[in-house]
C-alpha cells in the first residue's frame, strides 16, 4: 500500500517538529519535576495548542498549502508517532489540551469550550485526565470518585484518581465522578486543579518519568455547577458511553506512541551501525524497519476506522499490537549492540523502559484482546477486522 | 535441601544451581547474588558497571573496578549457567508476588487472580519456566544458547510484569530487581558481547 502523499508531507513536518526531543528528553528523564523550560520547543508548541477547535479560537495547521486537523485521529497519530520517535517523555510532558480537550470537544457545550480551551490559547497550560482509581483499574463503571452538592450553585468532587499523566502539573482537566449508583450518574467534569481540595503527587516510575504521573487526591473540590461535560445533552448520551467514543479516539494514538519509541530505539541502533559490514547486522535492521513500517499502515487503518465509523476495535488490534512490538523491538535491538547496549546508550536504555510503560495507557493489553474478541462474538455488522 | 512448593505451585528442585535459584526464590535477588559471589571468589563486574542494592531496591551503577579474573570466567559456562539459575529464581520470585497481588484485587464479587484469562497467563508462566528449568539441566553450549536463554527469561518476566499492571511500573524493590536482572548478563559477562 502506497503511502498519501499527504501523510508523507506530515510526517517530515512532524519529524523536524521534533527536532531537539532526543536531547531534552534525556534531561527531563533525569529531572522530570520541571517541563516548563522546554516549552519553546517547536513541537511542544504545536502540542500546546492542538486539539483546540476552530470554534474556540484554534488555528489550522498548513503545511505546503495542505491544511491539517490534529483533532482528526489520522493527523493526530502521525504527528504522535513522530514526536515520540524523538522522545515520548517529551510529548507527554509537553502542555496543552490533551486527551482532556478531546473529550471537551466531543462533549463540552460551546460555554464550556470557550472556557476550558481559552488558557491554552494565553499560554503554557498543562491538563490532566483522571480516570483511573486504585483497585479499580479503569473499570469506569465501578468508578468511586463521588460527586456532592457544594456552596450556592457549586458541585463537589471527592475521590481518588491513580497514574495520572501530568496530575502534578496540570491547573486544568477533566475527571471521572459518578452521582449515584446508575452507570447513567456517572460523567465528566472539568476541574480547576488549582482550588483547594486537589493534591497531586507524582510517583516514580521505570520510564515515562517526563510524564509526571501521579496520584489524585480530591476531597470536595469545588466545581462549577455547570461543569459536567455533556450537560446539555440527554443523559444516556454522556458519560461513560460518550466516553467511548473518546477513547477509540485515543487508542491508535497510544498504538503510535509504542512506535514511535520502538523507532526511536532503531535510530539508536541504525546511527551505531552505519558503518557495519556484517551482513547479519544489515539484514535484521532491515527486517525491524520493514515491522515497524508494516505496523504504520496498521495504525494508520485504526486511525482511519476511529476517524470514520467510530469504531474501536481496530484501534485495540494497533495498540495491543504495537506495544507488545515495541518492547520486544527494543530489546531485538539491544542484542544487536551486544549484551552491554543498554549500559552504553543510555537513550537505548530509555527506549526500553519507556517501551514498557505505553502497555499501561488507554486500557491494558488484555482489555484490548477482550475488546477484539468481544467484537467477534457479538457483531452483527460487518466487522472491521474481516477483508471487504 | 528439600523440594519444596512454591505458592505458583512450582517444585524448587535440589539440581545443580538449586541454591542460587532457591535462595533468589526465597530470598530475592540480593541474596542470590551474594551467593553467587561466595562460589566465585574474587568475582567481580566485568563491565564498568556494578550492580547496587539499597534497601531491597537495586541499581547499576558505572564503578571503576578492575575484575581481575575476567578472563578465567569468560572460560567458564558454569558461571553463566549459575547466573542463569538465578535470574530463573527471580523469575520465580516475581510470580509468587504477582499471584498474591492479583489475589488481592478485587473483581466484582471476586478477585482478579481467578479470572480465566489470567489463570492462563500465569499458566504460561509456569510452563515456560519449567522449559527454562529443563535447559538450564543440560550443558550450555556456546553464547547463542546463553543469549536465548536469557533473553527467554526477560521475556517471562514481562509476561509477569504486565500482570501487575501499572503498579509493576512504579519504581519499587521488585520493579527495579526486575529491571536489573535483564541486565545481569551484560553487567557480570560483557564477553557474551562478541556474539554481536
Amino acid at each position: 500500500m502506497a503511502v498519501p502523499e499527504r501523510e508523507k508531507v506530515l510526517r517530515r513536518k512532524a519529524r523536524e517538529w521534533a527536532g531537539e526531543f532526543h536531547s531534552v528528553g534525556m534531561l527531563l528523564e533525569d529531572a522530570p519535576q520541571d517541563a516548563s523550560p522546554f516549552t519553546d520547543l517547536e513541537g511542544v508548541r504545536i502540542l500546546s495548542a492542538a486539539g483546540i477547535p476552530a470554534s474556540a479560537g484554534g488555528a489550522e495547521i498548513r503545511i505546503d498549502n495542505q491544511r491539517f486537523d490534529l483533532r482528526n485521529a489520522v493527523d493526530r497519530t502521525i504527528v504522535m508517532e513522530e514526536l515520540a520517535r524523538g522522545d515520548i517523555g517529551v510529548f507527554l510532558s509537553a502542555p496543552g489540551p490533551s486527551m482532556a480537550g478531546l473529550l471537551v470537544d466531543i462533549l463540552g457545550s460551546p460555554e464550556q469550550k470557550s472556557s476550558f480551551f481559552s488558557p491554552f490559547l494565553e499560554g503554557p497550560t498543562w491538563s490532566c485526565f483522571a480516570l483511573t482509581e486504585p483497585e479499580r483499574g479503569s473499570d469506569a463503571g465501578a468508578l468511586s470518585t463521588l460527586v456532592g452538592q457544594g456552596d450556592a450553585d457549586e458541585l463537589t468532587i471527592s475521590g481518588r484518581k491513580k497514574y495520572i499523566g501530568n496530575g502534578s502539573r496540570a491547573t486544568t482537566g477533566v475527571v471521572f465522578a459518578r452521582r449515584g449508583k446508575s452507570p447513567l450518574s456517572i460523567g465528566s467534569y472539568i476541574i480547576d486543579p488549582t482550588r483547594p481540595g486537589f493534591r497531586a503527587v507524582p510517583r516514580s516510575t521505570m520510564g515515562l518519568r517526563a510524564a509526571q504521573i501521579s496520584d489524585i487526591d480530591m476531597v470536595e473540590l469545588p466545581v462549577n455547577g455547570h461543569a459536567e461535560l455533556g450537560s446539555h445533552m440527554p443523559r444516556g448520551q454522556r458519560g461513560i458511553r460518550a466516553s467511548l467514543r473518546v477513547f477509540n479516539q485515543l487508542r491508535p494514538g497510544v498504538a503510535a506512541l509504542a512506535l514511535g519509541v520502538a523507532w526511536n530505539a532503531f535510530d539508536v541502533v541504525a546511527a551505531e551501525l552505519s558503518q557495519t559490514r556484517s551482513s547479519r547486522l544489515k539484514d535484521e535492521l532491515s527486517r525491524i524497519s520493514e515491522e515497524l513500517l508494516a505496523s504504520q499502515r496498521l495504525v494508520r487503518r485504526a486511525a482511519e476506522a476511529a476517524d470514520g465509523s467510530g469504531d474501536g476495535v481496530l484501534a485495540s488490534v494497533a495498540k495491543r499490537s504495537t506495544c507488545r512490538q515495541a518492547e520486544r523491538l527494543t530489546l531485538d535491538l539491544c542484542a544487536l549492540l551486544g549484551p552491554s547496549a543498554r549500559l552504553n546508550h543510555p537513550r537505548l536504555d530509555k527506549a526500553v523502559r519507556d517501551a514498557r510503560g505505553v502497555e499501561f495507557m488507554e486500557g491494558t493489553g488484555n482489555m484490548q484482546v477482550l475488546n477484539v474478541g468481544q467484537s467477534i462474538i457479538t457483531q452483527a455488522r460487518p466487522s472491521p477486522l474481516r477483508p471487504a | 535441601m528439600s523440594p519444596h512448593y512454591g505458592e505458583a505451585g512450582h517444585v524448587v528442585t535440589t539440581s545443580l544451581g538449586s541454591v542460587l535459584r532457591d535462595t533468589t526464590y526465597r530470598d530475592g535477588l540480593q541474596a542470590g547474588l551474594r551467593i553467587l559471589e561466595q562460589d566465585y571468589p574474587g568475582l567481580c563486574f566485568a563491565t564498568s558497571f556494578e550492580v547496587r542494592f539499597n534497601l531491597g531496591h537495586a541499581s547499576i551503577h558505572a564503578s571503576g573496578h578492575a575484575c581481575s579474573n575476567r578472563h578465567s570466567l569468560l572460560n567458564s559456562p558454569a558461571f553463566y549457567l549459575d547466573l542463569l539459575h538465578v535470574r530463573l529464581g527471580f523469575s520465580e520470585y516475581l510470580l509468587d508476588r504477582v499471584v498474591t497481588h492479583l489475589r488481592g484485587r478485587p473483581s466484582g464479587e471476586s478477585s482478579v487472580l481467578l479470572q480465566q484469562l489470567v489463570k492462563a497467563q500465569l499458566g504460561d508462566v509456569v510452563i515456560v519456566h519449567k522449559e527454562i528449568e529443563a535447559r538450564l539441566s543440560v550443558p550450555l553450549i556456546g553464547s547463542e544458547s546463553i543469549g536465548n536463554l536469557d533473553r527467554q527469561i526477560t521475556n517471562v518476566d514481562r509476561d509477569i510484569m504486565r500482570l501487575f499492571g501499572g503498579s509493576g511500573y512504579l519504581v519499587e524493590d521488585f520493579t527495579s530487581c526486575a529491571n536489573v536482572s535483564e541486565q545481569l548478563v551484560a553487567v557480570y559477562a560483557v564477553n557474551v558481547e562478541g556474539q554481536a
